[in-house]
């Protein structure tokens, strides 16, 4: 499977990434056959359109999927990202790499 | 570019760089040992360049030796030979190939999975004018806050290598008459970098111009106190401030006083 590149995003920044494909890391809160809902690493709420193998296992998920007009992620792909994930530094790196698009 | 002396070791300043000596030099090129670990993403290895055909790779300008990564694994290739692992994180794809050692933890190289962040050390390689990195180890991320650690050094180590590729201020000059051009420069460079910095360089910048064009700079005397609070008091806001800036420069060892605590001078 080849991925296209995927920009790191919060909340905030779905607004500019509509139908992008996106990496969106959020604690889960609640699930809902088919939508997911997440907080965001800047505490804001979205909400996932869930993939027939979602495997939701831990507190914290990365979901990769493309960003829908109303700024809900259709899921591609997900991954367990553990119970012990700190948002704030992750936030804060997030919105620092956005200003190296050499880098990242 | 610093001479090597033949028949021993030498390093150079702030790079690492360790050089065996073959004996006879007269013919054969000598090979260089870079002993350096550099933290980057797939996007700074694909566009890594090279001097010449196997060559050496620079990112930023700088030589670089092993390479440090965190990305996920999309596809596994079990070769006859060795593992090829397709790695991406976001801002790329590339092959990581490993050859099987007897030093494999192989529960640890079994829990290599689809789907699974890795953390790789490897060495960057070329094939059909295409990167890929042959690795040395390979190891699953058991805990995601390496992710957030990997790219804030990823972050950290470029800017302070494109820094310094600048000339930044705090860099040693290498002779007085290209001094100029890495004050002209710096003025290019700091307007991207400042929210990391707070934009004093700029200023500093200024105070170094103005004590180096003023009368006493040739004395070796420099510009009294006074003369850059009347400069500087208004931009900075205040004579205490420009008092603060004063002190922090002479702390960094940009500045020294001279025949008095009211005479600066600049130190290069």
């Amino acid at each position: 499977m080849s991925l296209p590149t995927t920009k790191r995003v919060n909340s905030a920044m779905l607004q500019n990434c509509i139908g992008e494909t996106v990496r969106f890391v959020g604690e889960l809160k609640s699930r809902q056959h088919p939508v997911a809902v997440f907080l965001a690493s800047d505490k804001g709420s979205v909400t996932v359109v869930m993939n027939e193998t979602s495997q939701y296992g831990t507190k914290f998920v990365e979901v990769i999927g493309t960003v829908n007009p109303d700024r809900s992620i259709t899921e591609m792909i997900s991954t367990n990202f553990g119970d012990d994930f700190n948002m704030e530094t992750y936030d804060a790196m997030i919105r620092k790499a956005q200003k190296f698009p050499s880098v990242f | 570019m610093s001479n090597y002396n033949k028949g021993g070791y030498s390093s150079s300043q702030g790079q690492g760089f360790v050089q065996d000596s073959f004996g006879n030099d007269a013919a054969a090129p000598k090979r260089t040992y870079i002993h350096t670990l550099r933290p980057v993403t797939i996007k700074q290895i694909m566009g890594a360049t090279q001097t010449q055909a196997d060559g050496d790779f620079k990112i930023d300008g700088q030589d670089i030796g092993q390479v440090t990564l965190v990305a996920a694994v999309r596809a596994i290739n079990q070769a006859s030979t060795q593992n090829i692992y397709m790695i991406e994180d976001g801002t790329g794809v590339t092959d990581a190939k490993k050859y099987p050692s007897d030093h494999d933890d192989t529960d640890e190289i079994s829990s290599i999975i689809l789907g699974a962040y890795v953390r790789i050390v490897g060495t960057v390689k070329n094939f059909n004018q295409k990167q890929y990195i042959q690795v040395h180890s390979i190891r699953p991320i058991i805990n995601m806050n390496e992710l957030t650690y990997h790219n804030l050094e990823v972050l950290t180590v470029h800017v302070s290598a494109t820094r310094n590729k600048m000339g930044g201020h705090g860099a040693p000059s290498s002779s007085s008459s290209t001094y100029g051009q890495h004050h002209n420069s710096m003025h290019g460079v700091t307007s991207t970098d400042t929210h990391m910095r707070g934009g004093n360089d700029d200023v500093a910048n200024s105070i170094s111009d103005f004590i180096d064009n003023h009368p006493g700079k040739e004395s070796g005397v420099g510009a009294h106190r006074r003369d850059i609070i009347a400069a500087f008091a208004q931009r900075l806001g205040g004579e205490h401030k420009v008092n603060e800036m004063l002190k922090a420069m002479e702390d960094d060892g940009h500045l020294y006083v001279t025949e008095d605590d009211d005479h600066f001078n600049t130190t290069h």
